[in-house]
C-alpha cells in the first residue's frame, strides 16, 4: 500500500515538473517568435526611415558630389556638420541618421558616451563591406561604437555611379526592443511563477495525499487491533467469497495465519462438502438485506466442537449490487453448557421439591390411619388379660411405633436435604441442653446420664432448627447403645479453624469397617437385630445436616465395647456481633 | 359442668377413635367431618373444647377457625389443632391467637383425656370463657 503510493506521488511530482518546464519552453518559443516579429517590425521601419532620409535629400537636389572635402546635395546644399536632416528624420521616424562621406561619419545624431555627435568616427563592420566592398544596401543589425542597431544603409553615389558616401538609419536595439524586453520578463516571470506554483501544488498535494495515507493507515492499524482484542472470530468477503479481512480469533478458529486466508475462499479451507454448505449460506445472505443470525455447530482448529451463533450481513456498493458480506461468530457453548446446567438444576429443584410434597403428603397420609391405631391399641389392651393375646397386642404396637419413626424420619431426611438453611450464629450449648430435655424419656429408659460439657459461650454457624435435630438424633442414638445405666459426654472445643464437637457414649463401640458405613441410609451395625425402634436413619440425617453446615462428621471406636464416638465440626460464629446472637434457646423445637 | 368436646376430622375412624376414647371417659362428643359440620355444630349452638383436624378437603382447619371468628362463633371455645409432624403451617399465620394448643398425631388415649381434662377444667373455672 505504502510502496504503491509513493509510485504515484513520484509520478505525479514528475508530471507536474514536466508540464511546468513545457510551460516555460512554450513561453520561450513564443517569446522568440514576438522577439523575431519585433525585429522584422524594426527592419521594415528602418525601411521607411531610410525612404525618409532619401526624400529628404531630394527635397535638397538630386545629385551628389564631394568639393573641397565637403559632402553636396544639390547644387549647395552642404551635408558635412549639419545635422538638420538627421534630427528632422529622429523626429519624424524616431531613427537615427548618419550620413557618411566616404566611410567617415559627417552629420549625425548618433551620440557618444560623452553626449557629443559622432562625427568622424568610422563605418565598420559588415555594412562596411556591403557598401564598399560590394556597392549594396545593407539591412540588418549592426554595433555602432559598440551598440547593438537595427540598421539600414544605402550607398550614396555621385553621378557618374561611384560610391562617394553612405546614408544610415537606424535604432538602438535596447531602446526599440525595451517594451519587448519588459513584457518578455514579465511573461518570464509569470510563467516561472506559475511553474512553482504548479509544482508546489502537486508537492504539497503528495504531501497531504501521503498525510491521509498515514491517517488512513494507521485508521487501518487501530480497526485490526480492534478486531483483534475482540475475542469472537470476525470476518468478511468479498462479493466473490474470498476473505479480505479477519480478526485473531478467526485465524485461531480456522488455524490459519491471515497472510495465508486472506484471498483464499471456502472451498480453500474445509472439506468440500461442508464448504458447499457455507457458501450456499453465504448466497443467500447476499441476497437478502439486514442481519441474519444462526445458530451452528462448528469445528476449530484444536479439534474442539463450539455452539455458536453467526452472525452475518451483506454489503453493497453505491449502486446497491452485493459486494461481500462481514460476518461475527459467537461463541455461545458456555452459555449453552450454563442453560443446560441451570434446566437441568431447575429439574433437580423440581424433583426435591415434589419429593418433599410426596412426603408431606405421605407422612400426614400415614398419620392419619396411625392416629386410630395408638389411640384404641391402649384401650384394647387395658381391657385384656389373656398374656398371649397382650403379646398380640405389644406387637401391633411396636409396629405402629416403626412405621410412625419410619414417617418421622423419612421427612426429616427429605426437608433437610431439599434447600441449605439460613446459617445463622447458635450458642451451641444451649441447642445440645435442649435436645437433651427431649430425649429425656430415652435417656431414663435405660438409666443413661447425659453430660453436657460444651463451652457455654460457644457460638456456631448454623440452623438452630437443623442442628437440634442433629443433638436429638445423635443422643437417641447414644441412648440406645450405651451401657445400661451409663454415660454420654458431649463436649466441644476449637479446632483448625473449626469448632470440633463430640457425642461420646460408654457402650458396645464399633467394628472399624462400620465406622464410615454407619452415615449410610438404613444402615444397621448389627441386621441381625430385631430392633423395631429404629430406621437405619439418624446418622443419615446428621451427616446431611452437617454438609449443609461445610462441616465434617464422622464415628471413632476404640473397638468392640470400649464405646463410640461420633465427631462432627461446624464453623465458628466468633466475630457475629452480640445482637446476632439470641440470647434465649427459645424455640428450638421443630 | 361443661363437658362438650367435638372432634373436626375428615378420617371417619379417627372420628371413631376419639368418640371411643370420650366415652370411655364419660366425656360429651359432637362429631363432625369438615368445616362446615363443625360450624353447624357451633350455630346449634355447641360449646367447648375443639379438636380441630389441620389437613381437611375442602375447607381445612385454619379456614375453618377463620369462618368462627369471622361469624362470631369463636368465643366460649377452645380450639385444639391436629397436627402431623412438618404439616406446612403457611396459613397459620395470624390464626395462632385462636389456637390454645396443638397435639401430635398419633396421640395415645392417656394423652387426649389428660390434655381434654385440662383445658375442661381451664373452660369450667375462670370466667373469661363463661358467659
Amino acid at each position: 500500500m505504502r510502496i504503491h503510493t509513493s509510485k504515484i506521488s513520484v509520478v505525479v511530482l514528475f508530471s507536474a515538473v514536466s508540464i511546468a518546464l513545457v510551460m516555460m519552453a512554450a513561453s520561450h518559443l513564443m517569446l522568440g517568435q514576438i522577439r523575431e516579429e519585433a525585429v522584422r517590425q524594426a527592419s521594415r521601419q528602418q525601411e521607411s526611415s531610410m525612404s525618409a532620409l532619401w526624400e529628404q535629400m531630394a527635397r535638397r537636389g538630386r545629385n551628389f558630389r564631394i568639393e573641397e572635402g565637403k559632402l553636396y546635395v544639390g547644387d549647395y546644399y552642404v551635408l558635412n556638420d549639419n545635422s538638420e536632416i538627421p534630427d528632422r528624420i529622429f523626429a519624424i521616424t524616431g531613427s537615427r541618421a548618419t550620413i557618411f562621406m566616404g566611410d567617415i561619419r559627417v552629420a549625425t545624431n548618433i551620440m557618444r558616451s560623452d553626449g557629443t555627435r559622432a562625427i568622424g568616427t568610422k563605418m565598420i563592420g559588415p555594412a562596411y563591406q556591403a557598401i564598399f566592398g560590394e556597392g549594396t544596401s545593407y539591412r540588418g543589425e549592426a554595433d555602432i561604437l559598440g551598440i547593438p542597431y537595427f540598421t539600414a544603409y544605402d550607398p550614396v553615389r555621385d553621378m557618374h555611379g561611384k560610391i562617394i558616401g553612405a546614408l544610415f538609419v537606424g535604432v538602438k536595439q535596447s531602446e526599440y526592443l525595451a517594451s519587448y524586453d519588459r513584457i518578455n520578463l514579465k511573461i518570464r516571470a509569470i510563467s516561472v511563477l506559475l511553474a512553482a506554483i504548479f509544482v508546489l501544488m502537486a508537492a504539497l498535494l503528495i504531501q497531504v495525499r501521503k498525510k491521509s495515507e498515514i491517517a488512513a493507515q494507521q485508521q487501518l492499524a487501530f480497526q485490526q487491533l480492534l478486531l483483534d482484542t475482540i475475542p469472537s472470530p470476525i470476518f468478511s468477503k468479498d462479493a466473490r467469497g474470498r476473505y479480505n479481512l479477519c480478526n485473531k480469533a478467526f485465524q485461531e478458529y480456522v488455524g490459519v495465519p491471515s497472510e495465508e486466508l486472506l484471498g483464499k475462499t471456502v472451498f480453500d479451507l474445509w472439506p468440500r462438502e461442508l464448504a458447499e454448505q457455507y457458501q450456499r449460506m453465504d448466497q443467500v445472505i447476499m441476497e437478502s438485506s439486514g442481519t441474519q443470525i444462526y445458530e451452528s455447530q462448528v469445528k476449530y482448529a484444536d479439534g474442539t466442537l463450539h455452539d455458536v451463533l453467526f452472525h452475518k450481513a451483506a454489503f453493497r456498493d453505491e449502486k446497491g449490487t452485493p459486494a461481500g458480506l462481514v460476518g461475527v461468530i459467537l461463541d455461545i457453548t458456555e452459555r449453552k453448557e450454563a442453560e443446560m446446567e441451570n434446566s437441568r438444576l431447575a429439574a433437580q429443584m423440581h424433583q426435591s421439591r415434589m419429593v418433599e410434597s410426596l412426603m408431606i403428603q405421605l407422612n400426614h397420609d400415614l398419620n392419619t390411619p396411625l392416629t386410630p391405631l395408638f389411640a384404641l391399641l391402649p384401650m384394647i389392651e387395658k381391657q385384656v388379660d389373656d398374656p398371649g393375646l397382650r403379646r398380640m397386642l405389644e406387637i401391633c404396637q411396636q409396629c405402629a411405633n416403626q412405621i410412625k419413626g419410619l414417617a418421622e424420619k423419612s421427612l426429616d431426611l427429605v426437608r433437610i436435604s431439599s434447600g441449605r438453611p439460613q446459617l445463622i450464629p447458635v450458642k451451641l450449648a444451649c441447642t445440645a441442653e435442649f435436645a437433651c430435655g427431649e430425649v429425656a424419656a430415652s435417656l431414663a429408659l435405660r438409666g443413661v446420664t447425659c453430660h453436657n460439657d460444651i463451652p457455654a459461650d460457644l457460638w456456631v454457624l448454623g440452623s438452630a432448627e437443623q442442628l437440634s435435630l442433629l443433638f436429638r438424633n445423635l443422643l437417641t442414638n447414644a441412648a440406645r447403645y450405651a451401657r445400661a445405666n451409663g454415660h454420654i459426654v458431649l463436649g466441644a472445643a476449637p479446632k483448625d479453624g473449626m469448632v470440633q464437637v463430640c457425642v461420646q457414649d460408654d457402650g458396645e463401640g464399633l467394628d472399624q469397617e462400620h465406622l464410615a458405613l454407619v452415615f449410610n441410609e438404613f444402615f444397621k451395625a448389627d441386621p441381625a437385630r430385631q430392633d423395631v425402634n429404629t430406621q437405619g436413619l439418624g446418622l443419615a440425617i446428621c451427616k446431611r445436616i452437617i454438609a449443609n453446615h461445610d462441616g465434617r462428621i464422622w464415628a471413632e471406636s476404640p473397638g468392640k465395647g470400649q464405646g463410640t464416638t461420633i465427631f462432627f465440626t461446624l464453623n465458628p460464629a466468633g466475630d457475629a456481633p452480640e445482637e446476632a446472637k439470641p440470647d434465649h434457646p427459645g424455640s428450638y423445637g421443630i | 359442668m361443661n363437658n362438650r368436646i367435638m372432634i373436626v376430622d375428615d378420617n371417619e375412624y379417627v372420628r371413631a377413635s376419639v368418640e371411643i376414647i370420650c366415652s370411655s371417659a364419660q366425656l360429651d362428643l359432637a362429631t363432625a367431618a369438615s368445616g362446615p359440620e363443625c360450624l353447624k355444630h357451633l350455630e346449634s349452638g355447641f360449646k367447648g373444647i375443639i379438636l380441630m383436624d389441620i389437613m381437611m378437603p375442602g375447607m381445612d382447619g385454619w379456614d375453618t377457625i377463620r369462618a368462627m371468628v369471622d361469624r362470631g362463633l369463636y368465643d366460649g371455645n377452645i380450639v385444639v389443632m391436629l397436627t402431623g409432624m412438618g404439616e406446612p403451617d403457611g396459613k397459620m399465620e395470624g390464626l395462632q391467637e385462636y389456637v390454645s394448643d396443638y397435639m401430635t398425631k398419633p396421640f395415645g388415649p392417656d394423652q387426649l383425656i389428660e390434655s381434654l381434662e385440662y383445658y375442661l377444667t381451664l373452660l369450667n373455672t375462670p370466667v373469661d370463657y363463661e358467659r
